[in-house]
């Protein structure tokens, strides 16, 4: 029975057995009820198993029971220091532009972003057509929404990402331009080291992350720009009217 | 009953702060200072460092929480500037980092580990002082990956739901990684099973 329920692939443990797992699965309260009976059948029998799970329970207490580093004296106050000085003499309407201004994170996908055009662009028929006129100068909807695009599309730009990370098994990249999905650009090895993509995107400004070894979300440190994240981490920023 | 500022519910704190209000953070400050030193501490491995890293990461919360949807679980989202700006530290030292963690105080010029050591005896076993010692020691030998892992779960105890928000990978990774720190920590403290 294979008791891992996930990839051995990584690395340093590679002498990780299937009872290790199981003893795991066990501590978590992951087995199945008959999977839970066996396991318990099994360490009654086996002192050694018994032994094990015992300890790693053992470990896991203290480990819930370590020391914990007192909050030193001043800690507070050397932020509140460092904290831009508030506003003086407040008006009474500022609390209320703060609410209403405030910069917020909008999450979004491309079925959000069409629905909003036709939204919008329903709006811009309505306020240009409020009434429905009667007799032949009526103008069918699919125009007026075609009046609301750009007559000329603005063309596509190819752009290359580089990032220098010899050590890395694997790189992408994750931005405005895909959605985030770090799957969808994957970057290809140079034989320098280097990691390179070209992507197409139109003229704009783009936000985006590299993603080293599928795990670890590094900021391009070659960026001409960029953004805070609102996680105290840095997006970079493309702009791509001022690569060209 | 009156309501003083102490009594501020979390969510009036935030939108306070979100006023710019020091005084409301300040208070937020008090409740999470604890949690946050702990976490960026075992994280890199240093107490010094850990305090100016756990301000900057203070700070960073200050600069962005207009950013923050009161919706959201305010912890989650200090742990994950926490998190991100201790690996920014360790990326900084090129991931060379002083083990000097919860090293017990040498004020009586005492061998701190010989001290620890010579607490164990066959009567009683490992001291839970010794225990807790070589514990530090074996976490802060885990890699970064395993490290977080273990330490928000089983240091910090949170459920793998606020843990995969914190650290941005998957439940099943995140599980992954903490059996493993698990076998690893076992390993390394194999004479507990002597004294079970």
């Amino acid at each position: 029975m294979t008791t891992s329920p996930f990839p051995h692939s990584d690395d340093e443990m590679d002498d990780v057995d299937d009872r290790d797992w199981l003893v795991q699965r066990f501590v978590d309260h992951d087995l199945s009820p008959q999977e839970r009976i066996d396991f318990l059948k099994e360490m009654d029998r086996d002192p050694t198993l018994r032994q094990q799970v015992l300890a790693t329970e053992q470990m896991l207490l203290h480990s819930d029971q370590l020391p914990r580093m007192a909050v030193p004296p001043g800690f507070k106050a050397e932020i509140l220091k460092q904290l831009d000085p508030p506003p003086a003499n407040k008006k009474w309407w500022e609390p209320v532009w703060t609410v209403l201004f405030a910069p917020r994170v909008l999450q979004w996908n491309p079925a959000m972003a069409m629905a909003a055009t036709c939204l919008l662009l329903s709006m811009v028929w309505l306020v240009k057509e409020p009434t429905i006129p009667s007799g032949p100068n009526v103008v069918p909807s699919i125009s007026v929404m075609k009046a609301g695009l750009p007559e000329e599309v603005e063309k596509p730009v190819m752009v290359r990402l580089v990032m220098l990370e010899p050590q890395a098994q694997s790189v992408s990249v994750a931005g405005d331009f895909n959605g985030w999905q770090p799957q969808e650009t994957p970057l290809e090895r140079t034989e320098d080291g280097a990691w390179t993509v070209t992507i197409q995107v139109k003229p704009g400004r783009y936000h985006y992350m590299f993603v080293v070894d599928g795990q670890e979300w590094i900021t391009d440190p070659f960026a001409g720009e960029y953004s805070s994240d609102g996680f105290g981490a840095n997006n970079a920023v493309l702009d791509v009217s001022h690569a060209l | 009953m009156v309501e003083t500022p102490e009594h501020d519910d979390e969510s009036t704190l935030i939108i306070r702060c979100q006023q710019q209000d020091h005084e409301a953070f300040g208070e937020l400050i008090d409740r999470y200072a604890g949690t946050m030193l702990n976490v960026i501490a075992r994280m890199i491995g240093n107490q010094t460092d850990a305090q100016d890293v756990a301000q900057e990461a203070f700070v960073a919360a200050f600069k962005a929480i207009t950013n923050f949807r009161v919706d959201s679980r305010f912890s989650t989202w200090l742990h994950r500037i926490a998190v991100n700006k201790a690996k920014d530290y360790l990326r900084s030292q090129g991931r060379r980092q002083e083990r000097e963690i919860f090293k017990p105080k040498e004020d009586d010029g005492k061998d701190p580990i010989m001290e620890i050591a010579d607490e164990r005896t066959p009567e009683h076993g490992a001291s839970n002082k010794q225990t807790a010692f070589y514990l530090e020691q074996a976490i802060q030998k885990l890699s970064p990956l395993y490290r977080e892992a273990f330490v928000l779960k089983h240091v910090e105890g949170m459920d793998y739901e606020e843990m995969t928000e914190i650290l941005g990978a998957g439940k099943d990774v995140l599980k992954m990684r903490v059996y493993k720190a698990r076998i690893k920590l076992s390993q390394e403290l194999d004479w507990l099973k002597e004294d079970v």
